[in-house]
Protein backbone atom coordinates (compact mmCIF):
# COMPACT_ATOMS: atom_id res chain seq x y z
CA UNK A 1 0.00 0.00 0.00
CA UNK A 2 1.60 3.30 -0.66
CA UNK A 3 2.57 5.31 2.00
CA UNK A 4 0.21 8.12 1.05
CA UNK A 5 -2.56 5.94 0.98
CA UNK A 6 -2.48 6.49 4.80
CA UNK A 7 -1.94 9.69 7.03
CA UNK A 8 -1.94 10.45 10.53
CA UNK A 9 -2.49 13.73 11.51
CA UNK A 10 -1.40 14.59 15.21
CA UNK A 11 1.09 15.23 17.82
CA UNK A 12 4.26 13.60 19.13
CA UNK A 13 3.15 14.41 22.92
CA UNK A 14 -0.42 13.28 22.73
CA UNK A 15 -0.92 10.08 24.40
CA UNK A 16 -3.84 9.96 21.99
CA UNK A 17 -1.86 10.21 18.76
CA UNK A 18 0.55 7.99 20.49
CA UNK A 19 -1.97 4.63 19.94
CA UNK A 20 -2.81 5.23 16.80
CA UNK A 21 0.76 5.49 15.88
CA UNK A 22 1.42 2.06 17.74
CA UNK A 23 -1.10 0.32 16.27
CA UNK A 24 0.47 1.20 12.65
CA UNK A 25 3.54 -0.07 14.01
CA UNK A 26 2.05 -3.49 15.08
CA UNK A 27 1.04 -3.71 11.60
CA UNK A 28 3.83 -2.13 9.75
CA UNK A 29 1.57 0.24 8.18
CA UNK A 30 3.63 2.38 6.29
CA UNK A 31 1.97 6.18 6.98
CA UNK A 32 2.92 9.44 6.59
CA UNK A 33 2.65 11.68 9.77
CA UNK A 34 1.16 15.15 9.60
CA UNK A 35 2.30 17.35 12.76
CA UNK A 36 0.00 19.50 14.04
CA UNK A 37 1.62 22.89 15.49
CA UNK A 38 1.38 23.08 19.09
CA UNK A 39 -1.61 26.09 19.51
CA UNK A 40 -3.36 26.38 15.98
CA UNK A 41 -5.19 23.69 13.93
CA UNK A 42 -4.49 22.86 10.33
CA UNK A 43 -7.12 23.30 7.22
CA UNK A 44 -6.65 19.44 7.27
CA UNK A 45 -7.56 18.76 10.67
CA UNK A 46 -10.37 21.33 10.98
CA UNK A 47 -11.86 19.86 7.63
CA UNK A 48 -11.22 15.87 8.37
CA UNK A 49 -12.72 16.67 12.07
CA UNK A 50 -14.73 18.95 11.95
CA UNK A 51 -17.42 18.00 15.16
CA UNK A 52 -14.34 17.46 17.57
CA UNK A 53 -11.36 19.37 15.74
CA UNK A 54 -9.28 17.15 17.82
CA UNK A 55 -6.06 15.04 17.08
CA UNK A 56 -5.33 12.18 16.18
CA UNK A 57 -7.34 11.57 12.85
CA UNK A 58 -6.53 8.89 10.63
CA UNK A 59 -6.85 9.44 7.00
CA UNK A 60 -7.02 6.40 4.45
CA UNK A 61 -7.61 6.50 1.08
CA UNK A 62 -9.06 10.16 1.55
CA UNK A 63 -11.41 9.48 4.77
CA UNK A 64 -10.94 10.94 7.94
CA UNK A 65 -11.56 8.79 10.96
CA UNK A 66 -11.41 9.93 14.15
CA UNK A 67 -11.45 9.17 18.09
CA UNK A 68 -8.49 7.46 18.74
CA UNK A 69 -9.64 4.17 19.81
CA UNK A 70 -11.70 3.33 17.09
CA UNK A 71 -8.60 4.82 14.85
CA UNK A 72 -7.15 1.37 16.51
CA UNK A 73 -10.22 -0.58 16.23
CA UNK A 74 -10.57 0.71 12.26
CA UNK A 75 -6.35 -0.40 11.56
CA UNK A 76 -7.16 -3.84 13.29
CA UNK A 77 -10.21 -4.22 11.25
CA UNK A 78 -8.76 -3.48 7.51
CA UNK A 79 -4.80 -4.98 8.45
CA UNK A 80 -5.98 -8.15 9.16
CA UNK A 81 -2.28 -9.68 7.99
CA UNK A 82 -0.74 -8.34 10.92
CA UNK A 83 -1.07 -9.36 14.44
CA UNK A 84 -4.31 -8.67 15.86
CA UNK A 85 -4.91 -6.08 18.43
CA UNK A 86 -8.19 -6.61 19.93
CA UNK A 87 -8.89 -10.16 21.57
CA UNK A 88 -10.38 -12.20 19.32
CA UNK A 89 -12.73 -13.61 22.62
CA UNK A 90 -16.00 -11.93 22.82
CA UNK A 91 -16.13 -11.47 26.56
CA UNK A 92 -12.12 -11.13 27.06
CA UNK A 93 -12.46 -8.23 24.06
CA UNK A 94 -15.32 -6.34 26.37
CA UNK A 95 -13.19 -6.11 29.48
CA UNK A 96 -10.73 -4.65 27.06
CA UNK A 97 -13.18 -2.23 25.92
CA UNK A 98 -14.01 -1.30 29.28
CA UNK A 99 -11.09 -0.98 30.73
CA UNK A 100 -10.08 1.31 28.03
CA UNK A 101 -13.09 3.20 28.12
CA UNK A 102 -12.03 3.24 32.49
CA UNK A 103 -8.66 5.26 31.60
CA UNK A 104 -10.48 7.67 28.80
CA UNK A 105 -13.60 8.46 31.04
CA UNK A 106 -12.42 8.23 34.75
CA UNK A 107 -8.50 8.51 35.03
CA UNK A 108 -7.39 10.28 32.04
CA UNK A 109 -9.08 13.17 33.57
CA UNK A 110 -6.90 12.58 37.14
CA UNK A 111 -3.73 12.78 34.69
CA UNK A 112 -4.56 15.65 32.90
CA UNK A 113 -6.07 17.60 36.35
CA UNK A 114 -1.95 17.34 38.02
CA UNK A 115 -0.15 17.86 34.55
CA UNK A 116 -1.92 21.37 33.95
CA UNK A 117 -0.41 22.25 37.54
CA UNK A 118 -3.55 24.49 38.30
CA UNK A 119 -4.76 22.10 41.23
CA UNK A 120 -3.18 22.47 45.19
CA UNK A 121 -3.79 21.72 49.10
CA UNK A 122 -6.48 19.02 49.63
CA UNK A 123 -7.83 19.20 46.25
CA UNK A 124 -4.45 17.95 44.15
CA UNK A 125 -4.14 15.33 47.24
CA UNK A 126 -7.73 13.77 46.08
CA UNK A 127 -6.96 13.71 42.39
CA UNK A 128 -3.45 12.12 43.11
CA UNK A 129 -5.08 9.43 45.45
CA UNK A 130 -7.94 8.76 43.08
CA UNK A 131 -5.18 8.12 39.68
CA UNK A 132 -3.20 5.90 42.00
CA UNK A 133 -6.26 4.25 43.22
CA UNK A 134 -7.25 4.08 39.49
CA UNK A 135 -3.80 2.12 38.63
CA UNK A 136 -4.59 -0.36 41.13
CA UNK A 137 -7.51 -1.64 39.94
CA UNK A 138 -5.44 -1.53 36.46
CA UNK A 139 -3.09 -3.62 38.48
CA UNK A 140 -5.58 -5.91 39.08
CA UNK A 141 -7.41 -5.98 35.76
CA UNK A 142 -3.78 -6.87 34.42
CA UNK A 143 -3.47 -9.96 36.65
CA UNK A 144 -7.07 -11.25 35.34
CA UNK A 145 -6.36 -10.06 31.35
CA UNK A 146 -2.76 -11.50 31.09
CA UNK A 147 -3.19 -14.86 32.33
CA UNK A 148 0.15 -15.15 33.61
CA UNK A 149 1.77 -13.68 30.42
CA UNK A 150 3.87 -10.33 30.00
CA UNK A 151 1.02 -8.17 28.54
CA UNK A 152 -3.12 -7.22 29.30
CA UNK A 153 -3.14 -9.05 25.62
CA UNK A 154 -1.48 -12.38 26.70
CA UNK A 155 1.55 -12.84 24.75
CA UNK A 156 2.04 -9.80 22.67
CA UNK A 157 0.81 -6.21 22.83
CA UNK A 158 -3.12 -5.72 22.31
CA UNK A 159 -6.20 -3.32 22.67
CA UNK A 160 -5.58 -2.25 26.80
CA UNK A 161 -1.96 -2.92 26.52
CA UNK A 162 -1.96 0.21 23.61
CA UNK A 163 -4.55 2.21 25.96
CA UNK A 164 -2.89 2.66 28.99
CA UNK A 165 0.63 2.09 27.50
CA UNK A 166 0.42 5.72 25.40
CA UNK A 167 0.27 6.83 29.19
CA UNK A 168 3.55 5.64 30.06
CA UNK A 169 5.52 8.89 29.66
CA UNK A 170 3.10 11.15 30.74
CA UNK A 171 2.67 9.00 33.94
CA UNK A 172 6.58 9.48 34.54
CA UNK A 173 6.04 13.30 34.07
CA UNK A 174 3.54 13.62 36.60
CA UNK A 175 5.36 11.70 39.03
CA UNK A 176 7.98 13.88 38.96
CA UNK A 177 5.88 16.68 39.01
CA UNK A 178 4.36 14.92 42.49
CA UNK A 179 7.76 13.53 43.88
CA UNK A 180 6.02 10.22 44.18
CA UNK A 181 5.45 7.04 42.03
CA UNK A 182 2.15 6.31 40.84
CA UNK A 183 3.52 2.91 39.31
CA UNK A 184 5.69 0.63 42.16
CA UNK A 185 6.39 -2.07 43.49
CA UNK A 186 4.75 -1.81 46.84
CA UNK A 187 0.98 -0.88 45.15
CA UNK A 188 1.30 -2.24 41.28
CA UNK A 189 4.09 -5.15 40.76
CA UNK A 190 2.86 -6.72 37.88
CA UNK A 191 2.40 -3.14 36.07
CA UNK A 192 6.22 -1.94 36.65
CA UNK A 193 7.02 -5.02 35.04
CA UNK A 194 4.73 -4.47 32.15
CA UNK A 195 5.63 -0.48 31.65
CA UNK A 196 9.29 -1.76 31.22
CA UNK A 197 7.72 -4.69 28.35
CA UNK A 198 5.79 -1.94 26.67
CA UNK A 199 8.08 0.31 26.11
CA UNK A 200 10.84 -1.89 24.99
CA UNK A 201 8.38 -3.41 22.15
CA UNK A 202 9.28 -2.39 18.97
CA UNK A 203 6.00 -1.38 18.06
CA UNK A 204 6.60 1.07 20.58
CA UNK A 205 10.16 2.04 21.24
CA UNK A 206 10.35 4.71 18.17
CA UNK A 207 7.01 6.67 19.01
CA UNK A 208 7.35 6.54 22.47
CA UNK A 209 8.49 10.48 23.48
CA UNK A 210 11.62 11.21 25.69
CA UNK A 211 10.51 12.46 28.81
CA UNK A 212 12.56 15.73 28.68
CA UNK A 213 10.94 16.25 25.75
CA UNK A 214 7.41 15.78 27.89
CA UNK A 215 7.88 18.04 30.30
CA UNK A 216 9.08 21.11 28.21
CA UNK A 217 5.41 20.00 26.38
CA UNK A 218 3.82 19.83 30.31
CA UNK A 219 5.34 23.75 30.76
CA UNK A 220 3.26 24.86 27.69
CA UNK A 221 0.24 23.30 29.04
CA UNK A 222 0.44 24.98 32.07
CA UNK A 223 1.48 28.18 31.13
CA UNK A 224 -1.55 28.00 28.39
CA UNK A 225 -4.24 27.42 31.04
CA UNK B 1 -27.57 -21.34 24.38
CA UNK B 2 -25.81 -20.22 27.62
CA UNK B 3 -28.23 -18.17 30.60
CA UNK B 4 -28.44 -14.49 29.69
CA UNK B 5 -29.52 -12.45 32.25
CA UNK B 6 -30.15 -8.42 32.15
CA UNK B 7 -30.08 -6.29 35.54
CA UNK B 8 -31.47 -2.83 34.39
CA UNK B 9 -33.91 -0.27 36.22
CA UNK B 10 -36.95 1.18 34.61
CA UNK B 11 -36.91 4.17 32.87
CA UNK B 12 -33.12 4.09 32.26
CA UNK B 13 -32.98 4.83 28.46
CA UNK B 14 -29.17 3.12 29.13
CA UNK B 15 -31.09 0.06 30.08
CA UNK B 16 -33.18 0.16 27.05
CA UNK B 17 -30.57 0.08 24.89
CA UNK B 18 -29.45 -3.79 25.94
CA UNK B 19 -33.44 -4.72 25.42
CA UNK B 20 -33.69 -3.05 22.45
CA UNK B 21 -30.22 -4.95 21.08
CA UNK B 22 -31.77 -8.37 22.49
CA UNK B 23 -35.06 -7.97 21.26
CA UNK B 24 -33.56 -6.88 17.86
CA UNK B 25 -31.62 -10.69 17.68
CA UNK B 26 -34.32 -12.13 19.25
CA UNK B 27 -31.98 -13.48 22.10
CA UNK B 28 -34.53 -14.67 24.74
CA UNK B 29 -33.15 -13.03 28.38
CA UNK B 30 -34.03 -13.03 32.31
CA UNK B 31 -34.45 -9.83 33.08
CA UNK B 32 -34.07 -8.15 36.75
CA UNK B 33 -35.02 -5.39 37.91
CA UNK B 34 -32.98 -2.86 40.05
CA UNK B 35 -33.72 -0.74 43.07
CA UNK B 36 -31.07 1.85 42.14
CA UNK B 37 -31.70 3.16 45.78
CA UNK B 38 -30.82 -0.16 47.10
CA UNK B 39 -28.96 -2.00 44.56
CA UNK B 40 -28.38 -5.62 44.78
CA UNK B 41 -25.56 -7.31 46.03
CA UNK B 42 -25.11 -9.21 43.29
CA UNK B 43 -24.93 -5.92 41.22
CA UNK B 44 -22.42 -4.24 43.65
CA UNK B 45 -20.69 -7.69 42.55
CA UNK B 46 -20.96 -7.97 39.06
CA UNK B 47 -20.25 -3.84 38.91
CA UNK B 48 -17.93 -2.97 41.63
CA UNK B 49 -16.52 -0.13 39.96
CA UNK B 50 -19.21 1.85 38.45
CA UNK B 51 -21.97 0.05 40.86
CA UNK B 52 -24.11 0.49 37.75
CA UNK B 53 -26.85 -0.62 35.63
CA UNK B 54 -27.50 -1.77 32.68
CA UNK B 55 -24.81 -5.19 33.44
CA UNK B 56 -25.67 -8.25 30.94
CA UNK B 57 -24.78 -11.49 33.01
CA UNK B 58 -23.97 -14.42 29.90
CA UNK B 59 -23.12 -17.60 31.15
CA UNK B 60 -22.35 -16.40 34.41
CA UNK B 61 -19.63 -13.62 33.26
CA UNK B 62 -20.69 -9.93 33.74
CA UNK B 63 -20.37 -7.38 31.32
CA UNK B 64 -20.98 -3.40 32.33
CA UNK B 65 -21.17 -0.36 30.35
CA UNK B 66 -24.49 0.03 27.43
CA UNK B 67 -22.43 0.18 24.44
CA UNK B 68 -19.91 -2.31 25.16
CA UNK B 69 -22.56 -4.64 26.00
CA UNK B 70 -24.01 -3.64 22.47
CA UNK B 71 -20.59 -4.27 21.43
CA UNK B 72 -20.53 -7.97 22.78
CA UNK B 73 -23.86 -8.79 21.67
CA UNK B 74 -23.00 -8.23 18.19
CA UNK B 75 -20.29 -10.09 18.32
CA UNK B 76 -21.60 -12.87 20.03
CA UNK B 77 -24.92 -12.84 17.96
CA UNK B 78 -24.07 -12.00 14.75
CA UNK B 79 -28.23 -12.16 13.39
CA UNK B 80 -29.77 -9.27 12.50
CA UNK B 81 -26.18 -7.15 12.56
CA UNK B 82 -26.02 -3.64 14.48
CA UNK B 83 -22.71 -2.74 12.73
CA UNK B 84 -22.21 -2.48 8.70
CA UNK B 85 -19.86 -4.95 7.18
CA UNK B 86 -17.21 -2.67 5.77
CA UNK B 87 -14.33 -1.05 8.03
CA UNK B 88 -15.22 2.59 7.28
CA UNK B 89 -18.34 2.51 7.77
CA UNK B 90 -18.24 0.76 10.93
CA UNK B 91 -15.85 3.32 12.34
CA UNK B 92 -18.70 5.79 11.19
CA UNK B 93 -21.08 3.77 13.16
CA UNK B 94 -18.50 3.99 16.76
CA UNK B 95 -17.95 7.57 15.45
CA UNK B 96 -21.85 8.81 15.88
CA UNK B 97 -22.34 6.05 19.26
CA UNK B 98 -19.35 7.85 20.69
CA UNK B 99 -20.80 11.07 20.64
CA UNK B 100 -24.06 10.51 21.96
CA UNK B 101 -22.19 8.65 24.65
CA UNK B 102 -19.97 11.99 25.01
CA UNK B 103 -23.35 14.67 24.85
CA UNK B 104 -25.13 12.54 27.33
CA UNK B 105 -23.91 15.09 29.95
CA UNK B 106 -25.21 18.22 28.44
CA UNK B 107 -29.17 17.09 28.01
CA UNK B 108 -28.50 15.62 31.93
CA UNK B 109 -27.47 19.23 32.44
CA UNK B 110 -30.84 20.36 30.10
CA UNK B 111 -32.58 17.86 32.89
CA UNK B 112 -31.05 18.60 36.21
CA UNK B 113 -30.50 22.30 36.36
CA UNK B 114 -31.64 26.08 36.13
CA UNK B 115 -30.82 29.35 35.82
CA UNK B 116 -27.59 29.98 34.07
CA UNK B 117 -26.22 26.53 34.06
CA UNK B 118 -29.65 25.37 31.93
CA UNK B 119 -29.03 28.08 29.86
CA UNK B 120 -25.91 27.22 28.81
CA UNK B 121 -26.80 23.30 28.27
CA UNK B 122 -29.89 24.61 26.01
CA UNK B 123 -27.26 25.86 23.92
CA UNK B 124 -25.30 23.09 23.94
CA UNK B 125 -27.68 20.98 22.79
CA UNK B 126 -29.15 22.42 20.49
CA UNK B 127 -25.82 22.54 19.04
CA UNK B 128 -25.59 18.64 19.61
CA UNK B 129 -29.02 18.41 17.62
CA UNK B 130 -27.78 20.64 14.50
CA UNK B 131 -24.77 18.58 14.20
CA UNK B 132 -26.92 15.16 14.15
CA UNK B 133 -29.29 17.18 12.18
CA UNK B 134 -26.68 18.13 9.25
CA UNK B 135 -23.90 15.46 9.61
CA UNK B 136 -25.19 12.77 11.18
CA UNK B 137 -28.27 10.89 9.30
CA UNK B 138 -27.16 12.54 5.88
CA UNK B 139 -30.11 11.07 3.46
CA UNK B 140 -30.27 7.62 5.40
CA UNK B 141 -33.39 6.64 7.46
CA UNK B 142 -31.21 5.27 9.92
CA UNK B 143 -27.66 5.78 11.26
CA UNK B 144 -27.11 2.21 10.56
CA UNK B 145 -29.31 2.75 6.75
CA UNK B 146 -32.19 0.83 5.93
CA UNK B 147 -32.15 -0.92 9.41
CA UNK B 148 -31.79 -0.01 13.24
CA UNK B 149 -27.96 0.22 13.60
CA UNK B 150 -25.58 0.41 17.08
CA UNK B 151 -26.07 4.39 16.58
CA UNK B 152 -29.27 4.49 16.21
CA UNK B 153 -29.82 2.39 19.45
CA UNK B 154 -27.26 4.53 21.26
CA UNK B 155 -29.41 8.00 20.21
CA UNK B 156 -33.22 6.48 20.68
CA UNK B 157 -33.75 7.75 24.23
CA UNK B 158 -34.29 10.89 21.48
CA UNK B 159 -36.81 9.74 20.27
CA UNK B 160 -39.30 9.11 23.46
CA UNK B 161 -37.05 10.51 26.60
CA UNK B 162 -36.57 13.77 25.43
CA UNK B 163 -40.24 14.68 25.19
CA UNK B 164 -40.61 13.81 28.88
CA UNK B 165 -37.36 16.04 29.74
CA UNK B 166 -39.09 18.65 28.08
CA UNK B 167 -42.38 18.17 29.25
CA UNK B 168 -41.09 17.96 33.14
CA UNK B 169 -38.73 21.23 32.57
CA UNK B 170 -40.87 22.36 30.70
CA UNK B 171 -39.12 23.54 28.17
CA UNK B 172 -39.55 22.48 24.54
CA UNK B 173 -36.10 21.99 22.99
CA UNK B 174 -36.55 20.10 20.13
CA UNK B 175 -38.77 21.49 17.36
CA UNK B 176 -39.76 18.86 14.17
CA UNK B 177 -39.69 21.71 11.96
CA UNK B 178 -36.05 22.87 12.95
CA UNK B 179 -34.72 19.86 13.06
CA UNK B 180 -36.96 17.79 9.91
CA UNK B 181 -34.42 14.67 9.73
CA UNK B 182 -34.39 14.17 13.26
CA UNK B 183 -37.89 14.05 13.46
CA UNK B 184 -38.29 11.94 10.68
CA UNK B 185 -35.73 9.30 12.09
CA UNK B 186 -37.54 9.69 15.75
CA UNK B 187 -41.29 8.87 13.83
CA UNK B 188 -39.49 5.89 12.16
CA UNK B 189 -37.12 4.49 15.42
CA UNK B 190 -40.38 4.33 17.12
CA UNK B 191 -42.49 2.41 14.46
CA UNK B 192 -39.74 -0.29 14.72
CA UNK B 193 -41.38 -3.48 16.41
CA UNK B 194 -38.78 -4.48 18.56
CA UNK B 195 -38.48 -0.81 19.65
CA UNK B 196 -42.20 -0.22 19.94
CA UNK B 197 -43.11 -3.10 21.86
CA UNK B 198 -40.17 -1.80 24.31
CA UNK B 199 -40.94 1.55 25.55
CA UNK B 200 -41.50 2.94 29.28
CA UNK B 201 -44.63 3.39 29.82
CA UNK B 202 -44.66 7.13 29.30
CA UNK B 203 -47.02 8.40 32.61
CA UNK B 204 -44.63 6.31 35.10
CA UNK B 205 -41.61 7.97 33.59
CA UNK B 206 -43.35 11.55 34.06
CA UNK B 207 -44.09 11.06 37.44
CA UNK B 208 -40.21 8.98 38.34
CA UNK B 209 -38.70 12.27 36.12
CA UNK B 210 -40.19 15.10 37.98
CA UNK B 211 -39.19 13.65 41.50
CA UNK B 212 -35.52 13.04 39.94
CA UNK B 213 -35.77 16.91 38.57
CA UNK B 214 -37.05 18.11 42.05
CA UNK B 215 -34.22 16.01 44.03
CA UNK B 216 -31.40 17.24 41.87
CA UNK B 217 -32.69 20.96 41.84
CA UNK B 218 -33.12 21.13 45.34
CA UNK B 219 -29.63 19.74 46.15
CA UNK B 220 -27.93 22.58 43.90
CA UNK B 221 -29.81 24.92 45.53
CA UNK B 222 -28.44 23.57 49.19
Amino acid sequence: MATSDVKLIGAWASPFVIRALIALKVKSISYEFLQETFGSKSKLLLQSNPIHKKIPVLIHADKPICESLIIVQYIDEVWTSGPTILPSDPYDRAIARFWAAYIDDKWFPCLIGIVRGQLEGEAKETVIQQMSAGLVLLEEAFEKCSEGKGYFGGEKIGYLDIALGSFLGWINVTENMIGMKVIDEAKTPCLVGWAERFCADSAVKEVMPEIEKLEEVAKLLQANV
Amino acid sequence: MEEVKLFGATPSPFSYRVIWALKLKGIPYEYVEEDLSNKSALLLQYNPVHKKIPVLVHGGKPIAESIIILEYIEQTWPQNPLLPKEAYERAQARFWTKFAEDKSLTFYAFFRSDGEEHEKAIKDALEVLRILEEQGLGEKKFFGGDTVGLADIAWGWMAYWLGVMEEVVGKKLFEAHAFPRLHEWMENFKKVPAIKENLPERNGMLAHFKRQREILIASSIS
